[in-house]
This record gives C-alpha cells, structure tokens and sequence, in this order.
C-alpha cells in the first residue's frame, strides 16, 4: 500500500509537470461520471489516472483499517489505519477544491503536502505490521545516544517539510500565477519568494541527513534496522541534490522557453519530488526504529504500552 | 479517538461544501450603464494605422509536438508565441489607451469568435469589449478544454468535446492579456483583451493593424506583445485622415 501510495504521488507530480490539473474539469464526477472512463488522451490521461489511482489507494486504506479492527488488538494501531482512512478522505477532499476553484497555489501545496504525509503515515503503517516489529531486536540503543539522534531526526524532518512545502508552493505558484498561468508573478519575483529559500533550506537538509546518517552509521553500524535507511538517505541525498540541480535548469533556465512541457521537465521534476517524499518517509521510519531500539517502552514510545521490552 | 472522528467530520462538511458542478454561465454580468453613450460623427472620423516590426537577434522557439494525441497535427507545428516574417511582428494587441472623449461607447452584440483548429487557439490573440459575447469553437475532431484565467474577472473551465456545440461566454470588467489555456493539450495558449471600447486592432503576419473611427484628436496609443512588453506612443489623428504610428520591439533583456 505504501507502494501504492509513492506511485500515487508520481501520478499527482505528472498532473502539475504537465500542466494538467484542469483536464477533467468536474469533482468529483469526471465528465460527469463517477464510473465512464474517459478517453485517456493529452491531459486527461494525466488528471484521470491520478484519480483512478487514488480511488485505489484509498480503497485499500479501508480495507487494512477493517482488517487491522479484525485482527490486530493493539489500540494505536487501529487508531492510526482510522487517521489513515480519515487522511486520505481528507486528501481527497483537497484535491476536489483545488479543481472546483481552479488551482489555486495554497490548497493545490496543501494537497501537495499532505499527500506525502499520508504515503509516510503508510509507510509507518508497513512498519508497525512488520514482522521484525514484533520481534525482540537483537542489539539496543543506549537511552542517551537515542535520544540525540530522535532530537536530530526531529529536526532533520521539521527542515525536510519546509522544504516540501516551498518546493510545492514553488511548483503550483509557477502553474497558477507564472508563465504558464495567469503571467501575474514574473518569474524573479516566484524565484525570489520560494526557490531561492527552498535552495537555502537544501543545504540544511543536506547538512542533517549526511550528519544524522553517518552518526548511525558509525555509532549503530549493526543495528539493520538503522543502518539500512542511513545508507539509502545519502545515497537519495546525492540523487536528490543532482535532480535538484537538474530541475532549477529545465525549469527556470529552459522553461521559460519553452511552448510546452518536455519530457526533461516532467521527468527531472517529477524524480525530485519522489525523491524527496522517499527521503521523507525514510527519516519518518528511522526516528520509529529509533524509538522502539532505545528499549524503553512507555518512556520514549508512549503508545505502545503493551509491548514487552526485556531490560538491556 | 475523538479527536479522529472530529477530523473525520470535519473532512465532510468539507467535501459537502466542495461537491459542486463547475458553473457553466456566463462570467458575471455587465456593470449598469451610467455614462452617457458617445455618438461618433462618421463624417469626420479618422484612424491610425501602423506597422509593428522587430529588431534583434532572431528568437527561434522550439517547435511545438502535438503527437501526445492522435486528432492534432503529427508534424512538428511552429508557435504563435513569436510570429516574426521579414522582420514584422504578428499578435501585437494595439489598442487607444487614453484621449478617447469620456462616456460610454456601447457593447457590441456580434459575439467574438475564439475558435480551435489544428490543436491551436485561432486567433491567438484578439480584443473584445467588456460584456461583449465571446463564441467558443471546437472545429477538430480533438477533445479540447477552455481554461480563462483572468484576474479581475471570474476564471471558468470547460471541457469541450470535438464538433460540440458553440460555448458562450462574456467578460464583465475590462483586463488586459486573460490567458486562455487548453489543460488537455498544455501548448494551446491564447490571449484575449477584454476593454472598455471597440478601439483596439491586432497586427497582422505583416506586422499591419489600424483602428478606424476616431474622432479627431491627440491620443496615446499602446502596442502589447505577451513576450516583448509594451509600448506607447503620442499620435494626433485628424479629421478624415489616417494617422501613421509605428513600433519596433526588441528582444526582451
């Protein structure tokens, strides 16, 4: 499902790339239907096939959330595949009012936002019903180093969802206020304001992941459960920073241009914003090993009462 | 658990307050008349006529791939966005900005017509009046949708399937440069000036345009072009005679 969910993001990211978020113009019927599909050419295979992949998503939503009713007795559990479910209506919801109000720049990076909140909430979710969750972990976390490094991952996603939010808000300002909208902000004033501040902000990031990273690495190197995210943030971290690079030359540079979205364009930014909600949902899963390693149950994982941790 | 169903409810009232039909009338309704209407004296009327060229370097935009759908040209199809021939600039919206006598000039009822041909807005660029019926055709065998993005104006958005009938829309308050855009085909790209008279003109592929029936008197004129910026210039018509103004665009720095 969080599979799904990451596939889902793609799909939303090439609606924006392609300038497509207005192809189907009604919600939440498409072309007046809540079941014909439409012919999937041009934009409407973009906007269209978001949607189909949505309805899916939140399909499975619901039937986890009754599933884990059914089977799974831990209380927080249930309660977080309920948020799951209200999230992804709620996801739903956003993304009709930006059609209904023709896109406007603030609900269009909420939308954007919390879609990749939802696909790291699934991710947690595939943690928590994991087997190796329910398993004692061979190795521990000495309380004062775990706590350090949940204080770093904290702050390393606080800066990770600046950055989605200017990275987002730079997006949907350029489709709806730029050059391929309304002409309103010209393109210095929209860099200025976001993706100057998103560059900045880059760097701080980049700065906390090869920090966070390479302190699990050294310090926790045989604990699997850190060391595998570690190693995948820096190596996503040069990925990202490169599509970064990428992305600034086939927007801003070329794109100005440019009579229509090229497949450049839409690959380089779509890859940077998958990139990012991956490295996003990584972090989110390495401050939950954290908690769990440091051996202390009700103290440092407060929901997760239940759970009998044998003293280190 | 309570604070989840809150969010849940919350979530409803939302999609309640969301679920609705894009509206299909027409943007607003014109504003009251209150001026007096202006009679023209056709007897002594004149006109300014020009050519608008281009100086510099030569701009190549890319060619433009429509093959994403099958109805559209399959060949490479060169941009509107910049229509240089022989140094003459086509889609350049000139129009009398002041100098015009005060008071209401009427609304014309003949609709303008925007048609799409060729997966392309034709023409790409043109001028109505404000409260003026703007005609929307679809002549391809492509499906299109009609997204106006003005400011001052209410935005709509409507799907238009190949041969539909004729959408009709109007504008009630004058804007400059209302981008118009096709969602399913993100190339198509038009631009309509909605003003306040019936005194504007788009320069030909020649570069040419004139507005005719002026009333003797100064006037300052502007030339917009949606790459190359604007321009103005002083132009004194007389009675019975055309008045020359010319503009030359440069590369935009």
């Amino acid at each position: 499902m969080a599979a799904l969910a990451l596939l889902l993001l793609i799909a939303g990211g090439l609606v924006t790339s392609n300038n497509a978020g207005l192809a189907v113009p009604d919600w939440p019927t498409s072309f007046g239907s809540l079941y014909k599909m439409p012919r999937m050419i041009g934009g409407v295979k973009f906007e269209h096939g978001h949607r189909v992949v949505a309805e899916i998503v939140g399909l499975l939503t619901i039937v986890v959330a009754i599933w884990t009713w059914r089977v799974d007795r831990r209380r927080w559990m249930r309660g977080l595949t309920l948020a799951a479910v209200a999230g992804v209506i709620f996801q739903g919801v956003l993304g009709g009012l930006t059609v209904l109000n023709f896109l406007p720049p603030a609900i269009s990076t909420a939308h954007a936002t919390v879609g990749q909140t939802m696909f790291c909430v699934l991710a947690a979710i595939a943690v928590f019903t994991s087997r190796s969750w329910l398993e004692e972990p061979a190795e521990k976390i000495m309380r004062v180093d775990s706590r350090k490094l949940i204080r770093h991952l904290w702050m390393l996603i606080g800066f990770m969802y600046l950055q989605l939010i200017l990275g987002a808000a730079f997006r949907h300002v350029w489709t709806k206020w730029g050059p391929m909208g309304t002409n309103q902000w010209p393109v210095h004033k929209i860099v200025h304001a976001f993706l100057y501040p998103h560059i900045l902000n880059a760097l701080l990031v980049a700065g906390l992941v090869a920090y966070v990273s390479l302190r699990a690495l050294v310090q926790h190197a045989g604990i699997r459960q850190l060391r595998r995210p570690a190693i995948a943030l820096l190596l996503l971290l040069i990925v990202q920073l490169l599509l970064g690079v990428s992305a600034y030359v086939v927007r801003v540079v070329q794109g100005v241009n440019e009579v229509q979205p090229t497949p450049a364009l839409v690959s380089v930014t779509v890859a940077h914003l998958s990139v990012g909600a991956l490295m996003l949902a990584l972090a989110v899963v390495m401050i939950i090993q954290t908690y769990r390693l440091s051996g202390e149950p009700a103290a440092v994982l407060p929901f997760d009462r239940d759970r009998k941790v044998a003293t280190a | 658990m309570k604070n989840i169903v809150f969010v849940f409810l919350c979530g409803l009232g939302l999609c309640s307050a969301g679920c609705r039909q894009p509206q299909s009338s027409p943007a607003g309704s014109p504003s009251p008349v209150k001026q007096m209407m202006v009679t023209l004296d056709s007897a002594t009327a004149g006109s300014i006529a020009g050519t608008i060229s281009f100086q510099g370097p030569a701009i190549k935009l890319p060619a433009i791939d429509m093959t994403a759908d099958p109805a559209c040209p399959q060949k490479p199809q060169a941009s509107d966005a910049i229509a240089i021939d022989h140094g003459k600039l086509a889609n350049v919206f000139v129009y009398v900005k002041e100098g015009l006598p005060p008071g209401n000039y009427g609304i014309p009822t003949e609709p303008v017509v925007l048609d799409q041909k060729g997966c392309r807005y034709q023409p790409h660029m043109l001028g109505m009046v404000a409260g003026q019926p703007l005609q929307i055709l679809n002549s391809d065998n492509a499906d299109h949708n009609v997204h106006a993005m003005p400011v001052s104006n209410q935005p709509w958005n409507e799907s238009q399937a190949a041969k539909d009938p004729a959408i009709t829309k109007t504008f009630a308050k004058p804007e400059m440069m209302v981008a118009v855009q096709c969602n399913q085909h993100p190339w198509m790209r038009a631009y309509i000036n909605v003003m306040a008279n019936s005194y504007f003109a788009v320069s030909g592929a020649d570069g040419k345009f004139e507005i005719r029936n002026l009333p003797p008197g100064q006037y300052t004129i502007t030339a917009v072009h949606e790459k190359f910026g604007e321009q103005a210039a002083r132009v004194i018509v007389a009675s019975r005679q055309t008045a020359k103004a010319d503009f030359t665009f440069h590369p935009a720095e």
